[in-house]
């Protein structure tokens, strides 16, 4: 049995429920957060249909067009999110744990049938909404070179946006053009903040504050769309940790990002009204 | 005589008290007073367009980090506020037409203008007041306060919302009062250069000073911690990233 929202359109995060076969009910799951450091190519990440390391052999001609179109995440409900994005974004998503391990934080973009509501028909992200950095890197990536450790410039060549010839270059003759090396910084910054987004969902499990939950969120049609599968922190349990732990996350800096956790949860009813 | 009540929910010091902002004639409401009273234009915030800070409590930063820097007033009773233009007398998110900037947080001390509860001395209840100067107040019309000397719904809906605003108003003090104990807030000045070349600089705020907040004695973390002042304390300090949002703003409207 599906469970119902309480009351209408108010929104209820509950307990897993094992069961979500109930006919008004359509039900999307936390997309699985890719595997990202380390990851070799082969396991793509969501959005990587075709990632390749950018090399000047392979992409000396290769280049970007103009675009403002985030058609291509269009079909995914959740993306990871950097740990110094969660500050930010707790006013525009819920944010959740995936059910990965360890389990790390991402915004939810759609529930239900409906994939990310936050791109609009033409393409463009909704006015005025957070883009989390996982989306504005697109095309690029870094991924791992094989020696342990090390990791490089990637780009996924079944973009829409990749030329092969032409368009904002990646090299100027055999030179990284700034194209290029902002787009490896930017990958370098936002993986150090994914990787910090993982050791705080590290050190969420290990002190079993994460619980399963599924929301519900009770539609003007009287549908109920929900998102199962994620994890979220037990707020009577964060707030019975013990002193010695709480001021071992206030040094971690975990504390800001538990409490942006917390208040984003009171963001499932924008998926049905516009926010407040 | 309405005269004689006070503005409680002004959070300046009583030295400082002048109407508070946006109000220019606060009266306690009553059905002889104000029989043909009507409200009209709602969702018109043409009210709020010169000013640059709305006063928050500290309940609604989630949703003002969204966007704005949010500051405390100085001391030595300081209070959060909202950062909303650069200028002194424009707000950035009101436009010509009164029209809040779209899936923009307004602040409850807007959404609940023109009314307000009032404190008579002597007497501990509050009383529902309104701006007898609110542009969307008018003598005669639809949307009647009081109807045969009744209060009518939005009467109703008012003082749910300053009940509701006024207890978050106690609870925000108390956080001020804390934050003004353990000597967190550092005078701040804002001064950014504009593309163009021209700037602004906005003084006379404060902000947590991040390195005396680190330095907190861990006794007195963990009372903030059960008084739940930890979030607002995170998100003001987030906030700091939504001068950019500001400039950007007043870039794209030549001010």
């Amino acid at each position: 049995m599906a469970r119902k929202g309480r009351g209408d359109s108010t929104e209820a995060a509950k307990e897993a429920a094992t069961d979500n076969s109930a006919d008004k009910t359509t039900t999307g799951e936390a997309a699985p957060a890719p595997g990202e450091a380390g990851t070799p190519i082969g396991s793509l990440p969501l959005f990587y249909k075709k990632p390749h390391v950018v090399t000047v052999d392979r992409h000396g001609k290769a280049g970007l067009k103009e675009t403002t179109s985030f058609a291509f995440a269009r079909d995914t409900n959740s993306v990871p999110l950097g740990a110094d994005e969660i500050l930010v974004a707790q006013a525009h998503f819920p944010i959740v744990f995936a059910e990965t391990d360890p389990p790390i934080p991402v915004a939810v973009l759609g529930l239900g049938d409906a994939r990310n509501v936050f791109v609009n028909a033409d393409g463009s992200w909704r006015a005025g909404a957070y883009i989390p950095a996982y989306i504005r890197r697109y095309p690029f990536i870094l991924a791992s070179a094989g020696k342990p450790g090390e990791m490089m410039l990637a780009i996924d060549e079944d973009a829409p946006n990749f030329v092969a010839d032409g368009g904002r270059r990646l090299f100027e003759g055999t030179v990284p053009t700034p194209l290029a090396r902002q787009a490896a910084q930017f990958c370098q910054a936002f993986q150090n903040q994914f990787d910090l987004g993982r050791a705080f969902g590290e050190a969420l499990r290990a002190a079993n504050v994460l619980l399963p939950r599924r929301a519900d969120v009770r539609r003007a049609d009287g549908k109920t769309i929900s998102l199962q599968r994620f994890r979220v922190i037990d707020e009577a349990r964060f707030d019975a940790l013990p002193d010695e732990l709480f001021l071992r996350w206030r040094r971690a800096g975990w504390l800001g990002l538990a409490y942006s956790h917390l208040l984003s949860m009171r963001r499932w009813q924008s998926f049905v009204a516009p926010a407040a | 005589m309405a005269k004689e009540l006070q503005a409680e929910a002004d959070p300046r010091p009583p030295a400082a008290r002048e109407p508070p902002l946006f109000y220019r004639r606060p009266a306690a409401l009553s059905p002889f007073l104000h029989v043909e009273f009507a409200l009209e234009g709602e969702g018109d915030y043409g009210f709020a367009r010169a000013t640059n800070s709305i006063p928050l409590n500290a309940v609604e930063f989630g949703l003002a980090a969204r966007h704005y820097p949010i500051v405390f007033t100085p001391g030595p009773a300081g209070f959060p506020v909202a950062i909303v233009g650069t200028r002194r007398d424009r707000n950035l998110f009101v436009d010509a037409a009164g029209r809040w900037q779209e899936s923009v947080y307004v602040p409850a001390w807007v959404r609940r203008y023109p009314f307000i509860f009032l404190e008579e001395p002597g007497n501990k209840d509050f009383i529902l007041g309104i701006d007898e100067a609110a542009p969307m107040l008018k003598q005669g019309g639809e949307n009647r306060l009081f109807r045969s000397g009744k209060p009518m719904p939005v009467l109703e809906r008012a003082v749910a919302l300053c009940s509701e605003f006024q207890g978050q108003l106690a609870l925000t003090r108390a956080f001020c009062k804390a934050l003004e104990d353990e000597g967190l807030l550092a005078d701040k000045e804002a001064g950014i250069a504009m593309k163009d070349g021209s700037g602004f600089r906005l003084t006379g705020f404060r902000v947590i000073d991040d390195k005396k907040f680190d330095k907190l004695d861990s006794k007195t973390f963990q009372r903030f911690r059960r008084r739940g002042w930890l979030a607002p304390i995170y998100l003001h300090l987030a906030s700091v990233a939504n001068w950019a949002i500001l400039v950007d703003l007043a870039a794209k409207q030549g001010t």
